[in-house]
Parts: structure tokens; C-alpha cells; sequence
């Protein structure tokens, strides 16, 4: 009864809340969110859920041989947080008299006398010795916090850090403090040594750049592949729309919180088994799986508000005009234009209409929205028994973007059942059915680029006219009017995704298991965009409907064997084959010249065209693995895998990937005497080859003529494709070189890895010249070298009451591109460029020496070209008194010295704090963004404040920033825009409170917690942007171009989790 | 015993298992939108043609190139002096890496290998009159290609078997030689305009544009009786209302036009000169000249409310656009009065004036007497004015300067070096050097 009156009451408050937040909308709306899972919970309480829901009581089992009973000992396992833990084994010390505990972690033993020692060891916990008192015993296991015993996926298996013989990194879910990340590679930043993930904007769902062991592919796609409970997930984005810098990330289809752990595969022995698509490394992302004992519900929530991290400081309507008066009398007493000439400038016509009142419009505010929603809602209920677990979950996640109207929602439904009815047997089926829908906005790299265009505004520019209607871009005012923009563009992606895992297992002769698994993903995605006829781009409205279809499916079968032998050897031996196909189709429908702004699909449109095609690829492979471990001292791997692609001709389809790997346990040799304080010593040795075909056309090496030309109403055919017979498998090879130590009893845990991974035959769309009819041919071009130190160390820094842990690690890659099919750059857009013997992603332009202070240093040619005192001084490389692109060259790099994070974690009695740092230094930002707004006059955009006021304006004035004027010279991609991109950012800051145990008990409540958390809470940088990861693309050879894309916002978070 | 039936009871299963994984045939994929092209026949032949007239028009800009060298155009507050319209009215920053160089060369060398195909193609399919009409207009394609090329670069590879080598500059007489030879090709072995309709290439389309590259070559007589001959042979005449050559779909004057459906090419001159919010919204990235605005038209003529608009804004603002294109139209390539202009200046004076005089009257100018042509010196001027008035903004401003050396005098030229345009320096690159800069930049 006073949980219905409880009830009541909540729903009076909730509905009260409501009502303000009509009012207030926002700050409350957060409040609100929080009543969903209070509701929920009550639900259950109602539902009488935990009087009845025992399914199965396991009797405590009693092993047999114990006669002479004396003593009957009686106990409770439990862990720290008072959870019971069930399946624990209670031994007598120095007899054979065992048990384990039941689904409420008791149990019973026999024990010869009252002072018999118990010992309770359970996986995952420190062991713990315990004498009986007589009463009965609450023992408390604390969690072994060394992750040596840690157990790791490694791709067709398991094995222990402990046995390992190569680079792999775990990563559980529950270490990394709660964020409102959307996808659940976020998880990884800064928390794995050699895994660099760069946010490179900060829309929510926006995919990220992810490089293991630096960049070991040059097209497009370098990305590691990701594998979700054996399911490897299609690269492609979910996004279908081209708006820009957004790319709806797969990830983001995928409730991180269903995530359980994600293992990396780091070097070739580790992920030489996925080979042919390893070359950039294997990201294992494995979901949660219920657990053996009582059943388990869960509940949480996290909501809060993101807020824009930084605004850009512009110039006000006097100092625009004061900016654009000196560049326009500059450049014509200069070029010596006189009124009336071609190339004078009218002052008049740049300052367009200056209103009588020029107010200062603030364009950023127009656009951004600020304070943007963040929720999260997650329910789950899990449990298991001998026989079987299972584990279902469903959430819900809704972000706001930072600029109106953008926003991602997703609904996630996910079971996972394995089921072992007998030895023999076993199967299992995890699935995953995702919904999202983003309303994604044209930023970035578009003509209507909301925060560039915008801030590109002169400052006098008001987005409506004064009879109320908008005010349109390059007539009214400059730049696109992104607040019309934002009211006339409706732009959604939506995604239905299934994810299905199922599996079965034999065990046979004791030692055998055959596995048999189908892995699927299969996406079906739409992408809407509608423009009303306001819409600058289509005066008669526009409506572009794709619909696409993805299927991609791997069938696996292996055989295993496994022994131990007596004299120490144990043998796993694995051989399989695999079959992996990639079927992908779209319609697409375009719509334009609509009847009003009410209709809205393409039916209604005057103009209609459609669009359609389907293609495919697949990949054929058969491996095997051999692991031997000799007495737990000397370990050896070695596995091969011979794949064929159905992307190379015939010749060339089949390659074969090896690796061989050893380890050797230091410390358990008895020969050697190793400290106390050394717990373990391991040094890791491996080599191997890894493949890659991903990133070009399934079709490259065929020569193509294609369909779709069609020519006045008849068929048409174009020659589109010159085709590479020769096309076959990048491989990279790869060395490393690792040491895992131990000390203090795992209190102190340290890893070293050192790599060389050289890569070869690199693919590549190489542009090729002209005359041959072609822009770009697919082609092996060449090698590329990665090489680095990657260093993680784990300390327990204090234990007692106050207990205080740290985790840090720091990756120094270097890259180099060893050879190209010339020796001459191949140049990369506007700011890039691939050279031998210079890393990918290198920044190819001018470089500025400094400003010319007297006409005197001027070239007569350059003279003549109008430079003035006060331009900037380009080194001339070829010494011939022009400027051109002859005279590019490197100017800095994307790619960091080193990079890494920090987490320091405190807990103090019910409390617990942690705080999250990631750092990286030594890459270069190329400002893209400021040749629009720190121009200094040469194009009648609106400016940035900060350098104007450090401007040249006569000898000795500045040496860095030029002078005003008209010119373009002075606007090149040049050093001028390059920028630190170095950055130490705090990351998160979490602070937890543990609800005390006996407050909650009476809800039925086992686990109540708390949090507040901040994201993003300060980043330390030079960079006058946004944000110093900011990169238009993805694309490591032109990767950290910020044409202002979407920052990272910084988020204040409130969360609540609660198990029963 | 039963050990060992177990065994081979495993052995043949996972065999078995293997096999039913084992599938190395389904990585024999083929693509389901191409086909390989050595498959072309005379049956699809003419696909393959169709493709290549879709794709020979390249770049919406680049139609207007030598309008913006001319001095036709200005800059707007939107693209500024220094875009890359801003950089070809100035002359100032104009270097290797602009648009125009680039997409010029890479588009036209990439029809120039479809045409190439088709033409080695069709060599072995016979001589019926289908296989050569393909034959003739591919010809005229190529040949109008080339002359895109050597008109914007000067020398440039001669490329007629397609070839994936290292080539070098031809020099342009050579590429003047193969235009020539392509069109009389084209004029020897193609079907009449009554036949093809003028969005195919015709006898009379190639007439008409082998008159202009005879008068691009200094063979003014030649051009003239190629153009009269066009005039005559078409009986298409100098239409009535200006605007309707450029506004609507049936391109009236028109000898050769490139079809552009909606559905098909779609593209849109219309969007490089009309701002946003307009009817034929666009990016307004260029505006009339001074001189166009202020000098060109005399008052009464008909042709300069149709190319030059004012549009009021409602706050009573004005832009001056460049309005002769509407929506998606027909991309003329021959018309009949660029005939008339070149028979006015490649026939005698006397002769001549008659076809110039034919132009003025229809568009609302007063005919001239030959004593008010004045001196050939003066006959030229007042040709070449016409042409600007009567071709605005159809691409010819800047190489009718050229070819008779007076765009020296333009402040953004000033040099013959510039008279043409620097070659994409990714190109010269991709060559090692083979391909060398033109000089000056």
C-alpha cells in the first residue's frame, strides 16, 4: 500500500515537473528523466518480483569422502558491495573437502574441527583464508585487481593475460567512468596504450577516428575492424545524407551499455587470425552476459545538460568596417586602381548596406543550442544457473546536439542466451535489435556550413529583414542565413539494425569441440532530407529519399583440441574455416519543384529521378592456430590463415597471413630466485602478417563501363573504370617486442610493448595522369613503416580505508611512408600530401617567413604581383620570384609525439571519485576555418578579433600576422593557419555515493549508486578554435582539417544506478 | 575397435563440415551496373556515343571561361577578388592549382579516351551507314574536345590511341591539324541536321564549327564560306526574340546543342548568376562588368534587358545579375548568328556588313553604311563588339581577343604569355617534368 501511495506521489511530482518545464523546459527536463527509472522501480516493487522470482535454489552441495564430521561450518560469501557470490569454492585447507556456495552465496561444509582453515577462492576475487568463529560467517572477497588473470577474447578463444604470447589490451565497461558517450568505441579513449581515438567533432553519433598502432593503410578506410560477439560489423556509415562533417558512426547503433568488455588485438600474432581484414588492427566488443546465482535486475540512468565548450571572439560592426576600409585603400593605392578599373574595389560595394543602428549580431548564439539534453535510460535483467544464462536488456538514449535540431535517439532491445544442456553440448544465441534516428545538420564541409558561414557574416548582417522575412545569403546579407537554413532544411537518418549471434558447440573425446557459429548484421537504413522552397539551394523545394540495404554475414566453423598433460604441457590447437560476404543495395529517389511546402515526398514533385544499384564482395578463409604452454614458463602460438577475396583477379585472390609468437614466464622458473616484491616477470616475442582489402571499389581491378549515361532520352554507356589486373592483398608485417611485469602482489602492474609493422602494397586510388583518361587508378603503390613504445602502468597507490588507484598509459607512434610508386608528393586536397619518407597526414603548403617590413625586400616580380610591406613572406623555393606550387613543401604533421591517459580513482567509504585525462602532443592542426575569418580584408567575410588587433601595420609591428588588404596573397594555405593541436584535456570527473545498505534493503534493493559526472570539463590548448581533435574527415591523409566542425561538448551529468 | 570408429566417424565429419563451408566459387562476384568494354558492338555502339556526348560538356564554369577573362564579368560580395572567378578578372593569384586548368584537362581528356574507344572500336565493325554516322559525330567530339584544349593550354599531348604513357606537349599546329581532320571527317561522312535533330551532330553542326576554327586559324575566307554554307544549307534564321535562344528548350538558332534534361545532365547556368532567393536560385558568384553594365548595350538594343537584369530586394537594395539563362536549358554549342558574324568578318567588307547588319537590325540597332565601317582596322573593332554583345556570356569574349592579339591590352592579361592558362601542376607532377609549365607561370 505505500508503495502505490509512493507512487501516486511521484507521479503528482513528476506531473508537476512537467508542467514547469513547460515553462522551463530544459534545467528540468533533466528531473523529469529521472522519475522514469523511480517508476520502474516501484513497477517491480508492485509486481511483487522478488518475493517469488527464485527460480532455482540450488542446494548447497557437500563432496563426499568427509566422515569424520565434527563440525558443520555455515557461511555467507559475499563481495565488497555486499553482493552475494555464488558458485564460490570453499575449501578445507590441506584436505580434499570442498564446496561451493549457492545462488545467495551460502554454504555448508563438513569440516574436520572447529579449527579447520577455510579457504574461499572464487574467479575474478583474491583468494581469502578464513578460521571459523563458531557463528555463522560473512566472508568478504575483495576483487583482484590484478589483471594478469584477467580473461581476454582473443578471436576463436580465450586465454588469460597471464599466458598470453602477444599484444592484446582489455577494456571493461565497468572500469571506465559512466560518460554519455554514444558509440561504444568512445569508451576506448585514452584508456589503451597504442590505440589513438580522436572525437573529431562533436555531434552526437558522429563517428571517430580510430588508429591502432598508427596508420597502416593509406585509403580511405584505415579503421580497425570491429567485431561484436563474433559478428564483424560493416565499416559503413549510417549516415546517408551528405550533410557535411557528419558521419553517423556504426558504433552509434549500439548501446554502449550493453557493452561488457572490448579486447584489442593489437599485434599481428593476436590478430593474425582475423587476417585478412587485420591489418589495422581487431577491436572484440563483448556484450554482457548473465552470471550464475540470484537474478539480477538493473537500472540506470544518466542525464544532464552539454554546454559549447568555447565561442570564437569577432569582430564588432566598427571594427569590421575599420578592417575592410584599410584592406580596400591598401589594395587599390597598392595596385595603383583607380575608380572605375578593373580589380578597384568600391568600398561601398563591400560594406554592402550598413543598417543606420549596425548592432552587433551575434551569429554563433543563433545557431547553437546550448544548454543541449543528454539522457540515457538502461534496464536489464539477468541470471543463470548451470544450465543456462541469459541476459536482456533494453535503453533508450536521446542526445541533443550543439547545434539546433541535431539530435540522436535510440531504442536498443538485446538477449543473450547460452545454453548448456549437458556436457556434450552447448548453444547459444546473443541478440541485438537497434532502432536510431538522427536529425543530423548540414555543418562543416557544405556550402551551408552553419558555424563557419555564420561567423563569416559581417557582424551588421541580421538574419531577417524588417518586414519578418529571413534574409537571404548573398543577396541580403554575406554568407548563407544558417537560422533559414535551420527552419528550411529537415534532414533525418534512421537505422534498423539487427545483430544476431548464434552458435552451437560439440565436445567430443574429451578433448574436442567443434564449433559452429553465423554471425549476422543486417541494416537497413533511410535517409530523408527535405528542403522547404524558402531553402537557398532549391527555390522550388527538394526532397532526397535513399533507402539502403546491408547484409553482411560470416559462417565460421573450427575444430578444437585442448589437453594437459601431467608432465605440464597443455596444448590448444584450433583449424577452421570461415566465409564472409558483404551484400549492400540502395534506391535513392530526388524530388524537386514541389506544389507548396505541405508536401513533402517525392510523389509530389514535378521533377522525380531515381536512382539504384547493388553490389557485393566476400572473403574466403581457412586458419589455424597452435598454442603450447609448457609448465605455465614457456608459451608458443603460431597460426596461419590463407584468405581469398573475391576484390582480386583470379591470379591473385588467395594470400596467406602466418604469425608465430612466444612467451616466457620469468618468474615461474625455479632455477630463478625472484624477489618477494616480483610477482611476475613475462617477455612476449612476436611476428607476424596481417591483410588488407578493405577501402577500395569491389570491382577495382575489373575495367569498367557502366550504365547511367544516358543522352537525350537514350541509353547510354561510359567507359568509367581502367581496372588493375594486378591488384592484390596490402599486407603488413609486424614485430613485437613485449614485457609484462607484476610486482607487490599486482599492486603494481606494468606493460611494455615495442612494434615495427611494416606494411606493403599499399592500396591505393593513385592519381595517374590526365592524358591516360583517368583521374585515379587503384593501385599497389607501396610501403609505409609504423613504429612505437606503448607503456601501461596500473598501481593500488594506497588500500586501506581510503583507497586510491591510477592507470596510465602513453603510446609514442612514429609513421613513415618508405616508398611510393615516384618519388614526387601525391597531394592530398588542399593541405596535404604523401611524400616518401614523411608520415601520412603531413601538412604540404607554404611556409611563412615573416612579414616583409620594407619594400626594399621585395622581389620586383612579386612586386609586380602587388605585394606590399606588411604581406607575408612565403619561402620561395625554387628561388624564382613567384609563388606556385612548386613552392609547397611539408609544414607539419597530424599525426602526435605521444599520446595517452590518466585515470586516477579514489574511493573512500561510500564514495568514490574519479578523474579522466587524455593528452596528446606534437600534432599540428591546420585551421582550415580561419582562411574565412582571419583574412585580414582579403575577402568581405566577417573576422576573428584576436589577430586583428596584432595586425601589421608599418615596420616593426609584427612579424607573425600581415598587414590589411584586398590581396589574396597573404590567404594561402601557408603555416600562417597551421596551428598546436596539442591538447591535455580532462576528461571526466566522476564523483559516486554507494546508498548505505541498510537504507535500501527495505526497497529490495541490493545496489543503489549515485553520481554526478562531468565531461570535458577543461582542455589545456594553444588551439584558437573549438576544439584541438576537431578534423573535417576521417581520412588519415588529410585528417585534422577543422573547417569548425561540431565541438565536443562539455557535459554535466547526473546518474542513478540501481540493482535488485 | 570402436575408438577407432570414432575417430573416422570425426575425421569425415569435420571434412564434411569443411566442405559445406568451402565455397571458392562464390568469390567469382561480378558487378551488376558494368559490363567490361571490350564488349562494345555494333549494337551498343552507339551507347557508347551517347555516353560521350553526356559527358563532353564538362563543368558549368568552365563554358564561361573566356567571359571572365574578357573583363565581361566582375567579382560579387559573396565570391570576392580573390576566388577563383575573382583571380581570372584580376589576373592577380591566378596559378597552377586553379579549378578551371584542372577540370578543363582532366574532363577533356577523359571524353577524349571514350572517343578514342569508340573510334578503334568501330574500325572493326564495318562501314554500314550506322557505324559511321557514330564514326562522324565522335569525330566532331573529339575534335571539339581538342579544341577546348588548345585554346585554353596552347600545346597540349595529341592523344588518338589511347595510351596510359608518359606523353609530352604536341605543338598546337599539330593539334589544329587533327581538329581539322576530325571535322572534315565528321562533314564527309555525316547525316544532315534535318535528320539528326540539333542535339546530334550533324553535317552543318561540323561546318559551323570548322568555320570558327578555320577563323581561329586566320582562314577568314574559308570560315566565311563554311558559314555561309551553313547559313544557307540550315535555313535557320536569326530569331526573333533574343531570349527564347537561351530560355527555352527548343533553342531556337541552334545548329549543334547539347541535350540537358533534367533527368539527365541537369546542369544549370542559371546558378552561377542568379542569387539565392530567386526564381533560378543560384550562388551569384558572378556580376556584369562596369563595362557591360555601363557601355556595351547601346540603349535601344534588345539583347540588354535580356542579359542584364536588376533585381530589387525589399529593402530596396539592388543586384545587377547576369540574367540571359533561365532554369535547365539546352547548352548551345552553334547558332546561327555566330554564322553571321563570321561571315561578317571573313567576307570582304562590303560583303561582310551585309551579315553584321542582318545581326543590329534584328536586335534593335540601327544598320551601319560601309562609310561608317570605317577602316578594316575599325570593321574589326566593330565585329568584335558585336560578337561581345551578341555571344555574352556564351564563352567567346576572351579567344576572340587572342586570336586577333589584342588581349594584351587587358589589365588582368597584359602579356601573350597569359593568353593562355597555366597547366594544372598536379599534372605536371604526375609527369615528372614531362610536361613543361607555359611560360610565365
Amino acid at each position: 500500500m505505500w508503495c502505490e501511495h509512493i507512487r501516486l506521489n511521484l507521479l503528482r511530482i513528476k506531473l508537476k515537473f512537467m508542467k514547469l518545464s513547460l515553462v522551463w523546459n530544459k534545467p528540468f527536463h533533466l528531473f523529469c528523466r529521472f522519475s522514469v527509472p523511480v517508476l520502474l522501480l516501484l513497477v517491480t516493487i508492485n509486481t511483487g518480483y522478488s518475493n517469488e522470482v527464485n527460480l532455482t535454489k540450488a542446494a548447497a552441495t557437500t563432496v563426499a569422502g568427509s566422515k569424520l564430521s565434527r563440525a558443520i561450518i555455515r557461511g555467507r560469501v559475499i563481495d565488497k558491495e555486499g553482493l552475494p557470490l555464488p558458485g564460490a569454492s570453499v575449501k578445507i585447507k590441506n584436505t580434499q573437502t570442498a564446496t561451493s556456495t549457492d545462488v545467495d552465496g551460502r554454504f555448508s561444509i563438513n569440516a574436520p574441527d572447529n579449527n579447520a582453515i577455510l579457504i574461499i577462492t572464487s574467479i575474478g576475487y583474491k583468494p581469502a583464508e578464513v578460521r571459523p568463529t563458531g557463528r555463522e560467517l560473512v566472508i568478504t572477497l575483495d576483487v583482484d585487481q590484478n589483471n594478469l588473470n584477467e580473461v581476454l577474447v582473443v578471436g576463436y578463444g580465450k586465454n588469460t593475460k597471464r599466458n598470453l604470447t602477444n599484444a592484446v589490451s582489455r577494456l571493461d565497461a565497468a572500469d571506465v567512468s559512466e560518460r554519455n558517450v554514444t558509440s561504444a568505441n568512445q569508451l576506448m579513449q585514452g584508456q589503451i596504450a597504442g590505440v589513438n581515438m580522436t572525437v573529431s567533432n562533436g555531434t552526437p553519433g558522429g563517428a571517430s577516428r580510430v588508429s591502432i598502432r598508427g596508420v597502416s593503410s593509406i585509403n580511405g578506410d584505415n579503421e580497425p575492424l570491429y567485431v561484436i560477439d563474433g559478428i564483424p560489423l560493416s565499416k559503413d556509415l549510417a549516415s546517408y545524407n551528405f550533410s557535411g562533417e557528419y558521419r553517423q558512426d556504426p558504433l552509434s547503433l549500439i548501446n554502449p551499455s550493453d557493452v561488457e568488455s572490448i579486447d584489442v588485438l593489437k599485434d599481428a600474432a593476436a590478430a593474425a587470425i582475423y587476417g585478412s581484414r587485420a591489418t589495422n588492427g581487431v577491436i572484440l566488443i563483448t556484450t554482457k552476459q548473465g552470471k550464475k546465482g540470484t537474478p539480477r535486475i538493473a537500472v540506470s540512468q544518466l542525464s544532464g545538460i552539454q554546454t559549447m565548450p568555447k565561442k570564437l571572439n569577432l569582430l564588432n560592426p566598427q571594427e569590421y568596417i575599420a578592417l575592410q576600409t584599410e584592406a580596400t585603400n591598401n589594395f587599390n593605392r597598392d595596385m595603383n586602381y583607380q575608380p572605375g578599373q578593373t580589380g578597384y574595389i568600391n568600398i561601398a560595394t563591400v560594406l554592402g548596406v550598413v543598417p543606420a543602428d549596425p548592432y552587433d549580431v551575434n551569429w554563433q548564439e543563433l545557431i547553437i543550442n546550448d544548454p543541449a539534453a543528454s539522457n540515457q535510460t538502461d534496464f536489464s535483467f539477468s541470471g543463470g544457473n548451470d544450465n543456462m544464462n541469459h541476459f536482456t536488456s533494453a535503453g533508450y538514449q536521446y542526445q541533443e546536439g550543439l547545434i539546433k535540431k541535431s539530435s540522436l535517439k535510440r531504442y536498443s532491445l538485446r538477449s543473450n542466451i547460452d545454453f548448456k544442456p549437458n556436457q556434450t553440448f552447448n548453444f547459444g544465441l546473443r541478440l541485438g535489435g537497434n532502432f536510431t534516428h538522427s536529425t543530423s545538420i548540414p555543418n562543416g564541409d557544405q556550402g551551408t556550413a552553419l558555424f563557419q558561414r555564420n561567423l563569416e557574416q559581417r557582424p551588421y548582417d541580421r538574419p531577417y529583414l524588417p518586414n519578418g522575412s529571413f534574409a537571404v545569403g548573398g543577396k541580403d546579407i554575406l554568407r548563407h542565413n544558417g537560422v533559414l537554413i535551420l527552419a528550411k532544411d529537415d534532414t533525418f537518418d534512421d537505422n534498423f539494425q539487427g545483430l544476431v549471434n548464434l552458435y552451437g558447440n560439440v565436445n567430443f573425446l574429451k578433448h574436442f569441440t567443434y564449433h559452429s557459429g553465423y554471425n549476422t548484421e543486417i541494416r537497413q537504413g533511410r535517409g530523408f532530407r527535405h528542403q522547404e522552397m524558402e531553402h537557398p539551394y532549391n527555390a522550388k523545394g527538394y526532397t532526397n529519399d535513399i533507402r539502403n540495404n546491408r547484409y553482411s554475414a560470416t559462417f565460421d566453423n573450427t575444430l578444437s583440441y585442448k589437453n594437459t598433460w601431467t608432465n605440464g604441457l597443455n596444448v590448444d590447437v584450433v583449424a577452421g574455416h570461415s566465409f564472409f560476404q558483404n551484400k549492400y543495395n540502395f534506391n535513392q529517389a530526388t524530388g524537386t519543384e514541389f506544389p507548396s511546402d505541405d508536401f513533402q515526398n517525392v510523389t509530389s514533385a514535378t521533377i522525380r529521378t531515381a536512382d539504384g544499384d547493388a553490389s557485393e564482395y566476400a572473403i574466403e578463409s581457412y586458419l589455424g592456430r597452435l598454442t603450447l604452454n609448457f609448465k605455465d614458463r614457456y608459451f608458443l602460438s603460431a597460426s596461419a590463415r590463407y584468405d581469398g577475396s573475391s576484390k582480386f583477379s583470379k591470379a591473385n585472390r588467395f594470400a596467406t597471413f602466418p604469425s608465430v609468437s612466444g612467451a616466457w614466464a620469468v618468474t615461474n622458473e625455479s632455477f630463478i630466485n625472484t624477489p618477494d616484491w616480483l610477482e611476475f616477470g613475462k617477455v612476449r616475442l612476436s611476428w607476424g602478417k596481417t591483410g588488407n582489402q578493405d577501402g577500395i571499389g569491389n570491382f577495382s581491378y575489373l575495367p569498367l563501363a557502366s550504365g547511367g549515361y544516358n543522352y537525350n532520352l537514350q541509353t547510354g554507356l561510359s567507359v568509367t573504370a581502367l581496372g588493375n589486373t594486378d591488384l592484390k592483398w596490402e599486407t603488413a608485417t609486424q614485430s613485437d617486442l613485449g614485457i609484462d611485469l607484476s610486482f607487490f602482489k599486482g599492486r603494481l602492474g606494468i606493460t611494455y610493448d615495442y612494434f615495427i609493422k611494416k606494411t606493403e602494397d599499399l592500396l591505393y586510388n593513385l592519381p595517374v595522369l590526365g592524358t591516360s583518361g583517368f583521374t585515379t587508378r587503384t593501385s599497389n603503390i607501396g610501403s609505409m613503416e609504423n613504429r612505437g613504445h606503448e607503456l601501461s602502468i596500473s598501481s593500488v597507490n594506497i588500500d586501506k580505508r581510503l583507497r586510491w588507484s591510477t592507470s596510465f598509459n602513453i603510446s609514442f607512434i612514429r609513421n613513415e611512408v618508405l616508398s611510393l610508386i615516384g618519388e614526387e608528393p601525391i597531394t592530398v586536397g588542399g593541405w596535404n600530401a604523401i611524400i616518401p619518407g614523411e608520415a601520412l597526414g603531413i601538412f604540404y603548403g607554404y611556409k611563412q617567413l615573416g612579414i616583409y617590413q620594407n619594400l626594399s625586400e621585395i622581389p620586383a616580380q612579386l612586386q609586380g604581383a602587388g605585394v606590399r610591406p606588411g604581406d607575408v613572406i612565403f619561402e620561395d623555393l625554387d628561388k624564382n620570384n613567384i609563388i606556385n606550387s612548386s613552392d609547397r613543401k611539408k609544414i607539419g604533421t597530424s599525426q602526435a609525439d605521444f599520446s595517452g591517459g590518466l585515470t586516477n580513482s579514489f574511493k573512500f567509504s561510500n564514495f568514490d571519485l574519479s578523474v579522466f585525462n587524455t593528452f596528446s602532443v606534437g600534432s599540428d592542426i591546420a585551421a582550415g576555418w580561419r582562411t574565412g575569418l582571419d583574412h585580414m580584408g582579403a575577402s568581405n567575410y566577417g573576422a576573428f578579433k584576436d589577430n586583428y588587433l596584432k595586425r601589421w601595420t608599418g615596420p616593426g609591428t609584427s612579424n607573425t600576422v600581415p598587414r590589411a588588404t584586398k590581396s589574396g596573397n597573404n590567404v594561402r594555405n601557408s603555416t600562417y593557419y597551421l596551428e598546436d593541436g596539442s591538447f591535455l584535456r580532462i576528461k571526466n570527473v566522476t564523483l559516486g555515493y554507494q546508498l548505505p545498505v541498510n537504507l535500501i534493503k527495505q526497497l529490495r534493493i541490493s545496489q543503489a549508486r549515485v553520481f554526478a559526472s562531468v565531461n570535458n570539463l577543461y582542455t589545456f590548448t594553444k588551439y584558437s578554435g573549438y576544439d584541438p581533435e576537431a578534423s573535417m574527415g576521417l581520412d588519415a591523409r588529410s585528417f585534422g582539417v577543422d573547417n569548425l566542425v561540431t565541438p565536443q561538448p562539455r557535459s554535466f551529468m547526473l546518474g542513478l544506478n540501481v540493482n535488485f | 575397435m570402436l575408438k577407432i570408429f570414432k575417430i573416422q566417424f570425426i575425421i569425415l565429419f569435420v571434412i564434411g563440415s569443411f566442405l559445406l563451408g568451402a565455397c571458392a566459387d562464390k568469390l567469382d562476384v561480378k558487378p551488376e551496373s558494368a559490363v567490361s568494354p571490350d564488349q562494345i558492338s555494333a549494337s551498343n555502339i552507339r551507347f557508347f556515343l551517347n555516353g560521350l556526348y553526356l559527358r563532353t560538356f564538362g563543368d558549368r564554369d568552365d563554358y564561361f571561361l573566356n567571359d571572365l577573362r574578357g573583363g565581361n564579368y566582375t567579382w560579387t560580395a559573396l565570391s570576392g577578388n580573390n576566388s577563383a572567378y575573382g583571380a581570372l578578372i584580376t589576373g592577380n593569384t591566378l596559378d597552377d592549382r586553379n579549378g578551371f586548368s584542372s577540370r578543363i584537362w582532366t574532363n577533356s581528356y577523359r571524353n577524349i579516351y571514350n572517343a578514342n574507344i569508340i573510334l578503334t572500336a568501330a574500325e572493326s565493325l564495318g562501314s554500314d551507314a550506322a557505324i559511321t554516322a557514330v564514326k562522324a559525330e565522335t569525330s566532331y567530339l573529339r575534335a571539339y574536345l581538342y579544341y577546348q584544349l588548345v585554346t585554353t593550354f596552347g600545346d597540349v599531348p595529341l592523344i588518338i590511341v589511347n595510351t596510359t604513357e608518359n606523353i609530352a606537349k604536341t605543338p598546337k599546329a599539330q593539334v589544329w591539324d587533327q581538329i581539322n581532320k576530325d571535322l572534315d571527317y565528321a562533314i564527309g561522312n555525316g547525316r544532315a541536321l534535318k535528320t539528326t535533330g540539333v542535339k546530334t551532330v550533324s553535317i552543318e553542326g561540323a561546318k559551323a564549327l570548322k568555320a570558327r576554327v578555320l577563323l581561329a586559324l586566320g582562314d577568314k575566307s574559308g570560315a566565311a564560306k563554311l558559314a555561309k554554307e551553313v547559313i544557307d544549307q540550315t535555313g535557320l534564321a536569326i530569331a526573333d526574340n533574343y531570349g527564347d535562344i537561351f530560355r527555352t528548350s527548343s533553342a531556337p538558332e541552334a545548329i549543334f546543342a547539347f541535350e540537358n534534361l533534367k533527368s539527365e545532365k541537369n546542369l544549370r547556368f542559371s546558378a552561377l548568376f542568379w542569387p539565392y532567393g530567386t526564381a533560378w536560385a543560384g550562388s551569384y558568384f558572378v556580376q556584369p562588368s562596369d563595362y557591360v553594365l555601363n557601355q556595351l548595350y547601346p540603349a535601344d538594343d534588345k539583347r540588354k534587358t535580356i542579359n542584364i537584369q536588376k533585381i530589387t530586394n525589399t529593402d530596396g537594395t539592388f543586384n545587377m545579375i547576369i540574367s540571359k539563362y533561365w532554369d535547365v536549358q539546352p547548352i548551345i554549342v552553334s547558332r546561327i548568328s555566330e554564322m553571321h558574324l563570321i561571315c561578317a568578318e571573313g567576307f570582304a567588307q562590303a560583303q561582310g556588313l551585309d551579315y553584321l547588319n542582318a545581326i543590329r537590325v534584328k536586335r534593335g540597332l540601327p544598320a551601319l553604311t560601309l562609310a561608317e565601317s570605317g577602316t578594316a582596322d575599325n570593321y574589326l573593332n566593330l565585329i568584335l563588339e558585336e560578337r561581345r554583345r551578341e555571344l555574352f556570356s556564351e564563352g567567346f569574349l576572351f579567344y576572340d581577343l587572342v586570336r586577333t592579339n589584342k588581349a594584351a591590352q587587358l589589365p588582368n592579361i597584359k602579356t601573350q604569355d597569359k593568353y593562355v592558362m597555366p597547366i594544372p601542376g598536379a599534372q605536371i607532377t604526375l609527369s615528372n617534368g614531362k610536361l613543361v609549365q607555359n611560360q610565365g607561370y
